[in-house]
């Protein structure tokens, strides 16, 4: 493999084109400017530090925080129960059934939003964080689904078999045999959708009422050009954040799977 | 082994929509017994081990484990162990762990079950390898970690599906030895399903053969292999050469039959079996007949054939000698003996018998 | 499970296996109900509405409940929602094909130049789609706008003397910012298809005389080409929708109907259901059409 291919050329480049966008955020982080725009003009910290007094941020991130924590829980329930029904159980209705649950996969976000919008609206309730943990759980739960999966997909029937034959009951062979083995994946689940819904705008937008989340906040705060670089900190904060805790639920997510014996050349999905 | 039953399978049947993996099997196993279920895939083997061990529950018909009716109790409340095909080692916990998994129910006191773990895996020898994790030790140190895990449980009945398939073969000779000598020391009565038939008459005291669903046969090696009752058993255990006979007389114990090839004999019949119609499949074991050939002839009857292939097996030789009058060439085994010449492609050799060698086939 | 003692007949016997049957069935769909039950919920019974919504008028603040085409008849007629909906339909085409074009060979590379690496690659392409949309959508923003990244550097460089316009706050933008964000996502259909694929069929097609690009054209493009139909429409369903990449790249010519969705108080909400719903229907019926045409080249390939 060490011949310079043109179609390992090509793969760098997209790379590249993947990534390079998304570096402008820290760069222009720390430009010694207000204008975002070039030419740069010296590093500087104090967008960053302006972060820690800005009250209506941190507002805004402890909101996120309480909504992706919330939503991260539920989704991964529900995202046990769900893969574990459907990997191992066959059952009448299956495959619509599945279809359903994964749809939020496909659709587009506003068609989610808005319905759930107006339902909830139609229904009396106000919107708050409650009705964007709601809409985010929704969405995330495809993810958990498909993480969760692979895990008990690769999990070795005979091992619960083995258990019984052993002379325990199926909530003890739950308990010692089935949950450790699968940890790993649902720790993967749990950091996948808690960044999901700590990214997550759209349904946010729609759905919140008086208090926003992190994202929301950072739409509102796209309009004032000169509050601009207190906001590419933040964005080069979040996408760090990110990062790490997808880095760290892939490591997760491969130790589940080598747990359950099964190999590691896959993705998520 | 005495002569208690302990375990009676009283006509089960076990269907699955329309196709029948259990035909009414019926058999009863005595305890202390190395009890072998041999047939080809898809014979039922397993699915009547698992019923066993309370995996699956029979369509109909009873399942008694020591007196005690099992269909309906589920796995984990039987007095059976089972060692899987894959062992099913818990990859999470160490061998020591594994071994200890089924202990906890039992509530000993750290000592005892230190104690019971210890000998445990000296038994199997795996003592020193305690803190290993499955993906740390070999195939067949897994298969012996396995054979702990149940053992520790003091099972009334060990079952064992097909545990020495995923082995090599040197390991598996080793293992079957070890094994036999296992069930012996510790006096369980084993279960153990196989494929492969050497592996059934070296280890077991007695061999179920099945096909399709049901027992074609029941009994000890010696005599399935010797006077095997049907062409189906007769096929698949060793080898065999299958001549057709016309009956010329039949009474209680004999059953005089003219072999296409090599003449009139009287033979052995099993007892209680009866061969109406004019003609029967004889069957004859390569090593039943020998080959005559560089020396005096010593035998009761001789026909003469032509070598058309030698197979060489190290310690014996395979060879098809064409017969006249027949239209497959007859095989037939001879050690290699000091002093004995190999024969060639070609030579004409004289193939020596006795009714003995002949196994009338239902 | 009930004791079965002595001997039971046949059908008494299926009966048995009948209810061991239904208890699996039944214990499958108690463990997905809550999860079965929550997506039913909140999102066939909100769509349902939405749709019922589109049959009904505005009255002020309350809903006239009878129902009705008007909304139907404006969301087709209003030029401006034509306009906008063929805009987003053809962007979404757009941005589907580059992006699917772009993908295959990237797929390609990782499935069969990439030997014990590919769990690393595939990570790493696809950890950008899940941090956040919007400021992936806002680094676009700053690259291509008047004083962005392009112009600034075009201008050091000498090589133009004025910043281009054109580049931000058009349909260009918008298809470039939107190509980008669903590139991973393109990527991941193809890779499993192109993974399915028997290495042993290339190698009895080189046996049989086949060079490197007779053998991709006839044997791994169709095999693969369940993956790209995939990926076509994992982009081309939620694109058509989009809010935030028109909303803030897009400026007054790069709109796409979703803009126009609006459910704030003094909004008329059947109106926006209508075009919802609308959306979704030509969104599923060109999909549809998609994917016939897709099967009907891939059954020439037989």
């Amino acid at each position: 493999m060490a011949k310079i291919r043109p179609l390992g050329i090509y793969a760098f480049l997209y790379l590249a084109f993947l990534y390079v966008p998304v570096l402008f955020l820290p760069i222009f982080s720390f430009n010694d400017s207000a204008i975002v725009a070039f030419p740069l003009k010296g590093i500087t910290t104090q967008w960053y530090a302006n972060l820690w007094s800005d009250d209506a941020m941190q507002g805004a991130l402890w909101n996120s925080l309480k909504v992706a924590v919330a939503s991260s829980l539920v989704a991964t329930v529900l995202g046990i129960c769900g893969a574990r029904a459907l990997t191992r159980y066959r059952f009448p209705g299956k495959a619509g059934i599945a279809a359903l649950i994964m749809l939020p996969l496909v659709l587009p976000e506003i068609i989610i939003a808005i319905s759930l919008l107006v339902v909830l609206l139609q229904l009396g309730f106000s919107l708050s964080l409650f009705s964007v943990t709601l809409g985010h759980i929704l969405m995330s739960v495809p993810f958990s689904i498909a993480v969760l999966s692979s895990s008990f997909e690769g999990f070795d029937r005979s091992l619960e078999e083995a258990s019984l034959d052993l002379g325990e009951g199926p909530a003890a062979t739950f308990f010692r045999v089935t949950l450790p083995i699968v940890a790993p994946g649902i720790l993967s689940s749990l950091l996948i959708t808690f960044t999901i819904s700590l990214d997550e705008f759209i349904v946010a937008f729609f759905l919140s009422g008086t208090e926003p989340t992190l994202p929301i906040y950072i739409w509102s705060q796209l309009r004032f050009t000169a509050k601009l670089p207190n906001v590419l900190a933040l964005g080069s904060l979040l996408l760090l954040a990110s990062f790490l805790l997808l880095s760290v639920a892939e490591v997760m997510r491969r130790r589940a799977v080598r747990r359950a014996g099964a190999g590691t050349s896959g993705g998520f999905l | 082994m005495n002569d208690r039953i302990i375990i009676e399978i009283d006509r089960v049947t076990r269907k699955f929509g329309s196709f029948t993996a259990l035909d009414e099997v019926s058999v009863q196993i005595r305890e202390g017994e190395f009890f072998s279920l041999l047939g080809p895939s898809g014979c039922g083997k397993t699915t009547l081990l698992r019923q066993l061990a309370g995996f699956d529950d029979p369509t109909s018909g009873a399942i008694r484990i020591d007196g005690q009716a099992m269909v309906g109790v589920p796995a984990n409340r039987r007095p059976t162990n089972m060692v899987f095909q894959n062992y099913a080692i818990f990859p999470h916990l160490t061998v020591e762990q594994n071994v200890a998994y089924g202990l906890r129910r039992l509530r000993l006191d750290g000592q005892e079950r230190e104690r019971r773990v210890k000998e445990a895996l000296v038994r199997v020898d795996m003592a020193h390898l305690g803190a290993r994790r499955s993906n740390e030790i070999s195939g067949g140190q897994r298969q012996r970690v396995a054979l702990a895990r149940a053992l520790i449980m003091r099972p009334k009945v060990l079952l064992l599906d097909e545990p020495l398939s995923a082995l090599d073969k040197k390991l598996r000779e080793q293992m079957q030895v070890e094994l036999r000598h296992l069930q012996r020391a510790v006096g369980i009565t084993f279960i153990l399903v196989t494929h492969d038939q050497e592996e059934a008459l070296t280890m077991s005291d007695r061999i179920a053969v099945m096909f399709g669903g049901r027992i074609a046969q029941c009994d000890r090696p010696e005599n399935i292999y010797q006077q095997p009752r049907s062409r189906a058993v007769a096929e698949f255990i060793g080898g065999m050469n299958f001549l057709d006979a016309a009956i010329l007389s039949e009474s209680e114990d004999v059953i005089e039959v003219d072999v296409a090839g090599f003449g009139r004999a009287e033979v052995r019949k099993p007892a209680g079996a009866y061969f109406n119609g004019s003609g029967l499949t004889i069957g004859a074991r390569p090593e039943r007949m020998t080959l005559v050939y560089d020396e005096e002839a010593g035998h009761n009857r001789v026909v003469a054939g032509t070598v058309v292939e030698a197979s060489y097996y190290g310690d014996m030789t395979y060879y098809a000698i064409a017969i006249e009058s027949l239209d497959r060439p007859v095989v037939v085994s001879m050690r290699n003996t000091i002093g004995r010449r190999s024969l060639a492609a070609g030579e004409k050799v004289q193939v020596g018998w006795s009714p003995e060698s002949l196994v009338p086939l239902v | 499970m009930a004791a079965v003692t002595d001997s039971y007949t046949v059908t008494a016997g299926g009966r048995l296996r009948a209810r061991l049957a239904r208890s699996e069935a039944a214990r499958g769909l108690a463990l997905v109900s809550p999860t079965f039950l929550y997506a039913l919920l909140l999102l066939l019974a909100p769509i349902l509405v939405i749709v019922a919504f589109s049959f009904w008028t505005q009255d002020y603040l309350d809903i006239d409940r009878t129902a009705t085409l008007a909304n139907y008849r404006e969301a087709w007629t209003d030029p401006l929602y034509r306009i906008l909906m063929f805009r987003s339909l053809g962007v979404s085409a757009l941005v589907t094909l580059i992006t699917v074009l772009l993908a295959y060979p990237m797929a390609y590379y990782l499935s069969f130049h990439l030997g014990q690496r590919k769990a690393l690659w595939l990570f790493l392409i696809t950890i950008p789609f899940w941090t956040s949309y919007l400021l992936r959508v806002f680094a676009w923003k700053i690259i291509l706008g008047y004083n962005g990244a392009i112009n600034a550097s075009l201008m050091e460089l000498g090589l133009i003397a004025q910043p281009m316009e054109f580049l931000l706050y058009n349909v260009n933008s918008v298809v470039i910012t939107l190509a980008h964000a669903w590139a991973p996502f393109a990527i991941l259909p193809i890779f499993v298809s192109l993974e399915k694929i028997d290495r042993s069929l290339l190698e009895a097609a080189t046996d049989l005389g086949d060079g490197p690009i007779r053998r991709f054209l006839r044997i791994t493009l169709p095999l693969s080409l369940p993956g790209v139909v995939a990926a076509a429409l994992i982009v081309f369903i939620p694109t058509v929708g989009d809010y935030v990449t028109p909303r803030l790249v897009g400026g007054k010519d790069g709109l796409m109907i979703a803009n126009m969705v609006q459910f704030g108080k003094a909004n008329n909400w059947p109106l926006g259901a209508a075009l919802a719903v609308s959306t979704m229907v030509v969104v599923t019926a060109a999909s549809l059409m998609f994917v016939v045409l897709a099967k009907q080249l891939t059954a020439r390939f037989r």
